[in-house]
């Protein structure tokens, strides 16, 4: 049933928590395997994708970004015991390069609000019957949303909020307590709020 | 009386010529790293006289022999006789002992190796023990304080060292002390050991006055009678004068002869035959212990005279190590290898 | 609930349904592949055997066993090392000492003209010896410290009559040989 489904609506009705990586594919990459790994790689590039999109909102840089991480994959698959601990793993490394690159960023001092952006944001939560986004709009949206939120703001809410993780996945993935994952993802809701009760 | 006095002089004389015989008898144990022993026995002596069939240490014709003279600038003339055997374990020597016909084969003798790998190092032991002869004696230690005791166990070179250095007045003083310490402990012991042997020898048959514990607790009573009678000691024991005075009139007649054996016994043991000589050891490396004497050769010696074996085992000990080089190379590459992966790893973060 | 929270709950409602696509999942794990094939080509054999040397290091227990043996033979070392300088140290204080002799606190140089003078026979090759001021008051003050000396001894032996006995009759046998 899974594999069956047109590619868009496969990827919507799936959840991250249920990547569905078989113990064997892993096995079979840890010795080596490079056919297991192409299909490994085949299943989770997309999820992986999604949170190193959303965290840079860049394609190009996203892409690189799964690339590097399926290849660290691949020289650490020996470390991987199980297909639970798998996708913590991958995650793991996504949202860390994804981190990196987010610090290295200048942040913007000035913030200038985007009188474009709010406007499809607001045309788009009026919209009947509901419509998926384009990837850029997407990205402009989130960017726009998460401007003045830190890099670590920043990845807590878009885990959470968007990603749909528990509080114990982002711990598991980040390496930060719940205290701070609860503290920072407050500061970040409490921040875009008031974007979206000002501009919208 | 006369016939005594003559008798005396002609012991002395006669002690005299003996103890002249005897040469002075230095044997020196080489030990190696497989544990066998190249025993050397050297004997000096101002006549061309060696009777070897008496030597101190068990001696056959397996041995090597060799003979020098030495001629001092005064004229004096040494003459040296040098043995020398490889015994290929100190199961070899102490089988000697075992079969030994010499001077001293009365007493008990035993030689040990031990060989400890500790990795960096290999620890070597050797040990020569002489058990001792009396039971019931007392140890030296309970008589002399630590310096006399350092004194006590000197080799002779060390006393005439100290005789004729600058305190000379104070070692006088302490071997005077030393010597009156040692009588009174000969004495005890001698007593203890006649009332090991004498309540042994009557157990069973005597009364309970007569057993150990009752004699022990009139131990010093006895000592002082002794010290009393030194002089005249043997006719007076042989009269049972001491004896009724040890354990009363009817004891000493009913037990008489038990007590002349046990004194006998006593007798043989304080009066052992026994040759002095000396021991050196020489060990594998650097030394790291020992309880014998060191000059500044780096030469262990210890002085055997039969009193430091009375009332308890004499240890002659040393113990050496060699560094094991291998060892110290593959630790060595071993620590630069997980310290090289611990760098290429910081590295590869 | 509030008109605000409405309009949270909507824009990320929004973000939540538009999931970031991935397009050509099949070419991007091709490359992958591709570049790992790449990148294995291009290790030299030193790095091979270095890898090979060293992979020890990722995997933690060997990693954390290694350096715990490591540790463990240097404490052994060092402890037993520091065992056997103590045992070296405690022997040789038990070396035989030989008697310190007794020294005359003068210079070497005018000691061995004294001699010298007296060997001989109270007399010098040139006919006189020259002795700085630094040189009388040393011999003079070691003369006062062997006087003091000679009169500490004495009243000991005075006030001592078996001492006093036993020097005297060791002094005769001296004289007599």
């Amino acid at each position: 049933m899974f594999f069956t489904l047109p590619l868009k609506l496969r990827l919507i009705n799936t959840i991250p928590q249920q990547i569905l990586i078989d113990k064997d594919i892993i096995d079979e990459c840890r010795k080596g395997d490079l056919h297991s790994f192409e299909e490994l790689v085949n299943i989770s590039s997309p999820f992986a994708f999604s949170v190193a999109f959303r965290m840079l909102g860049d394609e190009p840089q996203a892409s690189d970004i799964v690339q590097e991480s399926m290849i660290t994959v691949w020289k650490t698959i020996t470390k991987i015991r199980s297909a639970d601990s798998y996708k913590t793993w991958l995650y793991r490394i996504v949202v860390n390069k994804c981190y990196d690159e987010l610090r290295k960023r200048k942040k913007n001092p000035e913030f200038s609000a985007d009188e474009k952006t709010w406007a499809l944001i607001s045309n788009r939560i009026s919209e009947e019957p509901f419509t998926e986004m384009e990837n850029i709009e997407s990205a402009r949206i989130i960017n726009l949303l998460t401007e003045k939120l830190s890099p670590k703001q920043k990845t807590v809410f878009i885990l959470s909020d968007l990603e749909e993780m528990s509080n114990e996945e982002i711990s598991a993935i980040t390496g930060m307590s719940r205290t701070n994952i609860k503290a920072n993802l407050h500061y970040a809701r409490k921040k875009i709020g008031e974007m979206i009760e000002k501009y919208l | 009386m006369k016939r005594k006095s003559l008798e005396s002089v002609i012991i002395m004389v006669l002690l005299m010529v003996f103890s002249c015989d005897t040469p002075e008898t230095v044997v020196t144990d080489i030990v190696h790293t497989d544990g066998s022993v190249t025993r050397k026995i050297e004997m000096k002596n101002n006549e061309n006289k060696f009777k070897l069939s008496d030597l101190q240490v068990p001696f056959d014709s397996t041995w090597t022999m060799k003979d020098t003279i030495t001629i001092k600038e005064n004229g004096d003339t040494t003459w040296i006789k040098t043995a020398e055997k490889l015994f290929k374990n100190v199961d070899g020597i102490n089988k000697s002992y075992l079969e030994d016909k010499g001077s001293n084969r009365a007493i008990s003798r035993k030689a040990e190796f031990i060989k400890k790998f500790k990795w960096f190092n290999t620890e070597y032991r050797f040990t020569e023990m002489i058990d001792r002869t009396m039971s019931f004696g007392y140890p030296v230690k309970d008589f002399l304080d630590q310096e006399e005791l350092k004194y006590f166990f000197s080799p002779e070179s060390v006393h005439s060292e100290k005789l004729n250095g600058p305190d000379s007045l104070k070692y006088k003083a302490l071997g005077d002390t030393i010597g009156k310490k040692v009588d009174k402990w000969s004495t005890k012991n001698m007593v203890s050991e006649w009332i090991g042997e004498f309540s042994g020898l009557t157990e069973g048959k005597a009364g309970n006055d007569m057993t150990w514990e009752s004699l022990k607790k009139h131990e010093d009573e006895f000592v002082k009678i002794v010290e009393a009678n030194n002089e005249k000691f043997d006719s007076i024991w042989a009269k049972g004068i001491i004896l009724k005075e040890f354990i009363g009139d009817s004891n000493s007649i009913r037990f008489r002869t038990e007590a002349d054996t046990a004194l006998a016994v006593v007798g043989r043991k304080l009066f052992i035959k026994f040759n002095d000589y000396s021991v050196r050891i020489i060990m594998p490396g650097k030394i790291i212990g020992t309880n014998g004497f060191i000059d500044k050769t780096e030469v262990l010696l210890w002085p055997v005279k039969s009193d430091y074996f009375m009332t308890g085992p004499y240890k002659m000990w040393a113990e050496s190590k060699i560094s094991n080089t291998w060892a110290w190379i593959v630790s060595g590459i071993f620590l630069l290898f997980v310290l090289a992966g611990l760098i290429f790893r910081i590295i590869k973060k | 609930m509030d008109a605000e929270d409405k309009k949270y709950d909507k824009v990320l409602d929004l973000l939540k349904k538009s999931r970031p696509v991935f397009g050509n999942a099949d070419v991007f794990s091709k490359k992958v592949i591709r570049l790992l094939h790449e990148q294995k080509s291009k290790v030299s054999l030193p790095e091979l055997i270095i890898e090979y040397l060293f992979g020890w290091v990722y995997t933690g227990w060997i990693r954390r066993s290694m350096v715990a043996a490591a540790l463990v033979m240097v404490v052994f070392f060092g402890f037993q090392q520091a065992l056997i300088l103590k045992r070296i140290n405690d022997l040789s204080l038990e070396r035989i000492q030989n008697g310190v002799l007794f020294k005359a606190s003068l210079t070497d140089d005018l000691t061995s003209r004294i001699l010298e003078y007296r060997l001989t026979g109270k007399q010098f090759s040139d006919g006189k010896v020259t002795v700085s001021e630094e040189e009388i008051d040393n011999l003079i003050r070691s003369v006062n410290k062997l006087q003091i000396k000679y009169r500490d001894l004495i009243y000991l032996i005075e006030n001592d009559p078996q001492l006093k006995k036993y020097i005297e009759s060791r002094m005769n046998e001296n004289r007599k040989n």
